[in-house]
């Protein structure tokens, strides 16, 4: 299908995970350590989708997305956090992100998750 | 808006942590008496829960104590620590300040006290416990894997079926993995899936006893051999990454006869694998096999001709699957009965597959029917075998069966109607909506309504509703240009809600897209064939219209299992707490928290029915007695005046079983009270609390709670005594207090009985004298002069303690027991201990009274609780003593009163005939003398007005049935 997705968290395993899902199921995965840089890549890359961690050393998932929607990038976004409060969800909804997935997520829920919010089959 | 929802959600909270709170005080006290680690897994839950949402409400300092709280429950759950009163003081500490955060929080005042003591009493406590688990674990682990191996590798070679590579394979996931969804299992079912033979060695020795058990913990680890003639590449790309296994291919080759031993082709070998049954002939009698036989035999001719019409069609009527299912269960069933194990377990495969047809989750094609004809051949086979005594093979569609039987499971999941999609797709919509409403307050709205939009657009064309991808984008299209979307929104909103609202039949929901009428429905229904075929057929609908409702069913069904879930967890991911398992979700869906007040106003207004209806029965008596109506008519009135005040009494006894609750709410704070003292003085008390069930008002409960504490403190502290002194008056050393309520007629009794040093009546004399209470020479019993306790300003405690005995005591629990209409008693023996026992009317606001006139056409009512009875006496019988009126009354002098005396408004003439009530109040037995007795009715008494408040012998006001007013008397007042 070659559909790019950028995976940005800090954890090592996680961005492995993540990216591994991806692939197994047909997209491209690319990975990023923080907001820092997601920024660098998003700006090189046109990524049709992230999936974006909230707490990352340099810049967290919050203020990239803020910075990248100012850019008037439009590309979905996904948080993925282990935060689940509605105040959170909120801050996540104002900062610009599309979708608000709280871990864990089983890799078949996230591919779904993804599929729907690009309205793919 | 958002605002108001946030402050409700708040409150909620507050409530649910007050509940909780209470919940882990009892689990706190009852595991320090039983040492069960289970509650301290309850409390540890409540704690979590409280932690969780409290940082969610902004509560961060709730949130940050209930951490070192939490810490130190899970040193305790996982049994590192061993309670002791230490540290149960401690935890109730913790709980109390969690309590008082709560409190302020409710009041909106900042928590300032400082904690920093009692939390580094925590961390103190909670560092001695010796954090060895973890190292355990990964020790166990490797041992038996490689002491298992020469087992191992025998049961490989006696599996091996003549093909494919024999590989170990290491599952390598962490608990770090579980922790973020990665769940091994999966791998492993797809592991097998892929293997002829499928072992798995599963060292279960370090999974920990439920109470210490930690849900995202790792504990399962184990070492998969398999059979397979996958390639080890074909293996590894079963996980998405090559990391999380190692596979490795092995030798089972044993040193001697190994070669003799491995060709063991299936059909030859009687001995299954180890997994499976053997074909157990034992103990299975030959006449009754016979028999069996000809059963069986019958069953299979009853189905054969179902199974031949199916294989030639290609499809399973529902009838044909029952008659199968019934079968089978039948054979399943006769087995057991001869003790044929065997076959009763091969006849129950075939009826769980049968099942899964039935609950459409596998479908019945040709294929099943020619398997199931294989499995009557089968069968046959077997059971002639057995009856010719020849050892029959294992039958191959018994091992099909089997191995059917694991995948089935999951392939139940899979068939189950899209519900991954759907659980994902209801999620989102969920968010989405929420953005929508975040939107309105927000200064970034307008893009995030966007992209709420869209994402509603392309979940519904994920899912193929072509309509709400419509409504979305006919919503993205308003909200782009102006504020005013309410209309495209009510319509996604009313979309969605159909959608949640219960499962509907295909034709309502075609009906309701205004393609086909309901008519024409009906008229499809008659033709007797699948509703959406006729339709399509007719070119009613089209097919994408008909897929979008039959879509729109199945999101319906899977919403009336997932709903409850969901509204309960919120957004995104599955359950995680478990929470659930303790059943507190249960008890609160089944009660409801409804304002106090609107159960008082709708006390009051059922109050005013009564009066009404004592109106209309008024009225009723009246008509009869001064119209000279028809009887018919009359008779008419009655039953319907009849009606109506049973109607009005089932209203009454209802409203009032909403009031009422279990005294357990106010008999639960007690062992903490009681437990808190006994600590404190070194005594040792045992609390019994009988008949906690017993109901009350919950008003009255309110305003006994705290007398009621009173109570118990006195006994507690000046009642029993330490240890020390009990032993010295030869009395066991633990004191025993006893709670008890109980039931009789429309009271409740509650009693508080201890067996303490009991009261010592000189010293309650002395001090009442002392106090100008009594008079020093007076003659009193010593039940008179305990009394005295009850009076206002009154102590006989020497020392007084920080519990109890500031001498406010026990008259300020009398008026609150008085004040609802109560009755107190205390009775107590030197050295044996005190009993108090309280009279309690079941509830308030609606009463018996007995209703009498006076001279002056003025009535007044008295609670019936005060009235001991009424006589009628002649005028010759009042007799003059010294200090007043009086009669001879059952061998007693009984003192008489006017109540128009009592009222101020002087003595009057005695008729001939004497009308006397006779009240109990606190001073004993009175006589009160009416002028005329009328009769006893239920009234709804009210509050006394404002500006009859300081007239203390008025109790409250009531209504009668011809409007008149009526003050109803506090007796004990009255003199």
């Amino acid at each position: 299908m070659g559909i790019k997705v950028l995976v940005i968290d800090d954890s090592d395993m996680v961005r492995h995970f993540h990216s591994n899902i991806l692939k197994s199921s047909g997209f491209e995965a690319d990975g990023a350590i923080d907001g820092m840089d997601a920024m660098e890549k998003a700006m090189q890359t046109n990524y049709a989708l992230m999936l974006c961690d909230l707490n990352m050393p340099r810049m967290d998932g919050i203020t990239f997305i803020k910075e990248y929607r100012k850019a008037g990038k439009e590309t979905p976004i996904i948080i993925i956090t282990t935060q689940e409060e509605l105040e959170n969800r909120k801050k996540g909804y104002e900062s610009g992100a599309n979708l608000y997935i709280t871990k864990p997520v089983k890799p078949d829920d996230l591919i779904l998750n993804i599929k729907m919010l690009l309205g793919i089959m | 808006m958002t605002q108001i929802d946030m402050e409700k959600f708040r409150q909620g909270f507050l409530e649910e942590a007050t509940d909780l709170l209470e919940g882990a005080n009892e689990s706190i006290l009852r595991a320090e008496s039983e040492g069960d680690a289970e509650l301290f897994n309850a409390v540890f839950r409540s704690i979590h829960t409280i932690k969780g949402s409290a940082g969610g409400f902004g509560f961060d300092n709730m949130s940050e104590f209930s951490h070192h709280l939490e810490t130190l429950l899970d040193k305790l759950r996982n049994n590192e620590l061993t309670i002791d009163a230490d540290i149960t003081d401690l935890l109730l500490r913790g709980v109390d300040v969690l309590f008082e955060m709560v409190e302020f929080a409710r009041d909106n005042k900042p928590y300032t006290r400082d904690l920093s003591e009692l939390i580094g009493l925590y961390e103190n406590m909670s560092g001695n416990g010796p954090a060895k688990e973890a190292k355990t674990v990964v020790q166990e682990t490797k041992a038996p894997a490689a002491s298992a191996d020469g087992r191992v590798a025998k049961i490989l070679r006696d599996n091996n079926p003549g093909f494919g590579k024999t590989y170990k394979i290491t599952i390598n996931f962490t608990d770090e993995m579980l922790e973020n969804g990665y769940d091994p299992l999966t791998l492993l079912n797809n592991i097998k899936d892929l293997s002829v033979f499928y072992l798995a060695e599963t060292p279960t020795d370090n999974v920990p006893l439920m109470a210490s058990y930690e849900p995202y913990k790792l504990y399962l680890r184990p070492s998969v051999y398999i059979i397979s003639d996958a390639s080890v590449e074909e293996i590894n790309d079963l996980a998405f990454d090559a990391d999380l296994m190692t596979v490795e291919e092995i030798s089972t080759d044993a040193p001697a006869e190994a070669q003799t031993r491995q060709p063991a082709p299936a059909e030859k070998d009687i001995t299954p694998a180890p997994h499976m049954e053997t074909v157990n002939t034992d103990g299975i009698d030959q006449d009754m096999l016979v028999e069996l036989a000809s059963g069986i035999e019958d069953y299979f001719e009853s189905v054969e001709n179902f199974l031949i019409d199916i294989e030639k069609t290609g499809e399973g009527s529902k009838e044909a699957v029952d008659n199968l299912f019934r079968v089978f269960h039948n054979i399943k069933g006769d087995c057991g009965y001869v003790g044929f194990t065997f076959l009763e377990k091969y006849a129950h495969l075939v009826e769980n597959m049968l099942d899964k047809v039935r609950a459409g989750a596998v479908l019945f094609d040709t294929k099943a029917a020619e398997f199931i004809l294989n499995v009557i051949s089968d069968v046959k086979k077997l059971v002639k075998d057995l009856i010719n005594k020849e050892i029959p093979a294992l039958p191959a569609t018994y091992t099909q069966l089997n191995n059917l039987k694991e995948s089935m499971l999951t392939l139940g999941e899979k068939t189950a109607p899209v519900s991954g999609d759907v659980k994902i797709f209801l999620s989102q919509v969920d968010q989405f909506m929420e953005m929508i409403s975040i939107a309105k307050s927000s200064p970034v709205g307008k893009s995030m309504l966007k992209r709420a939009s869209q994402g509603l657009h392309n979940a519904a064309r994920f899912i193929g509703f072509t309509d709400l991808m419509q409504l979305a984008s006919d919503f993205d299209k308003k909200a782009s240009v102006s504020d005013d979307y309410q209309t495209e929104l009510t319509k996604i909103e009313n979309y969605i809600n159909g959608l949640k609202s219960p499962a509907k039949k295909l034709g309502e929901l075609l009906v309701e897209t205004g393609k086909i009428s309901a008519e024409e429905i009906e008229a499809a229904k008659a033709q007797q064939k699948k509703i959406g075929e006729i339709l399509v057929d007719q070119g009613k609908i089209g097919k994408e219209d008909l897929d979008i409702a039959l879509k729109k069913q199945t999101v319906m069904k899977a919403m009336e299992v997932s709903v409850p879930a969901q509204s309960v967890q919120g957004y995104g991911a599955a359950a995680e707490e478990p929470e659930s398992k303790d059943g507190s979700k249960e008890k609160f869906s089944q009660s409801m928290k409804v304002d106090q007040e609107k159960i008082d106003k709708f006390t009051n207004t059922i109050g005013e029915l009564t009066v009404a209806k004592n109106a209309y029965e008024y009225m009723v008596q009246k008509l009869i007695r001064e119209f000279n109506l028809p009887t018919s008519l009359l008779k008419d009135f009655k039953d319907n005046s009849n009606l109506i005040s049973r109607i009005s009494q089932d209203l009454q006894r209802d409203i009032m079983s909403l009031r009422m609750v279990p005294i357990k709410q106010i008999f639960n704070k007690f062992p903490r009270v009681v437990r808190d003292i006994a600590r404190k003085q070194d005594k040792q008390i045992d609390l019994r609390i009988i008949g906690e069930d017993t109901e009350i008002d919950k008003k009255i409960a309110d305003i006994l709670s705290d007398p009621l504490v009173h109570l118990v403190r006195n006994s507690c502290d000046h009642g029993i005594e330490p240890p020390a002194d009990r032993s010295r008056a030869s009395k066991p050393d633990t004191g025993h207090l006893i709670l008890k309520a109980y039931n009789e007629g429309s009271f409740v009794y509650i009693e508080v009985i201890d067996d303490g040093r009991g009261i010592d009546p000189k010293k309650v004399l002395a001090k009442a004298v002392s106090k100008g209470l009594a008079a020093e020479d007076a003659n009193l019993t010593e039940k008179e002069i305990i009394q005295f306790i009850l009076a206002p300003g009154f102590s006989t405690a020497e020392q007084v303690t920080d519990i109890s005995g500031r001498g406010v005591g026990m008259d300020v629990v009398k008026s609150s027991i008085t004040s609802v209409g109560g009755i107190i008693d205390v009775q107590s023996s030197m050295g044996d201990g005190t009993r108090v026992v309280m009279k309690i009317p079941v509830t308030i606001g609606m009463s018996t009274s007995l209703l009498v006139r006076m001279e002056n056409d003025e009535h007044y009512a008295f609670p019936i609780e005060n009235v001991a009875e009424t006589i009628k006496v002649s005028k010759t019988q009042v007799k003059d003593l010294h200090s007043g009126k009086g009669i001879y009354y059952r061998g007693n002098v009984l003192p008489l009163t006017q109540l128009s005396q009592l009222l101020g408004d002087g003595e009057k003439e005695l008729a001939d005939e004497v009308n006397i009530v006779i009240t109990v109040t606190d001073a004993g037995k009175t006589g009160i003398i009416v002028h005329e007795l009328l009769n006893r009715m239920d009234i709804a008494i009210k509050p006394v007005p404002e500006y009859f408040a300081h007239l203390n012998y008025i109790g409250g006001v009531t209504i009668l049935g011809d409007g008149k007013a009526v003050l109803v008397l506090n007796v004990n007042k009255l003199f």
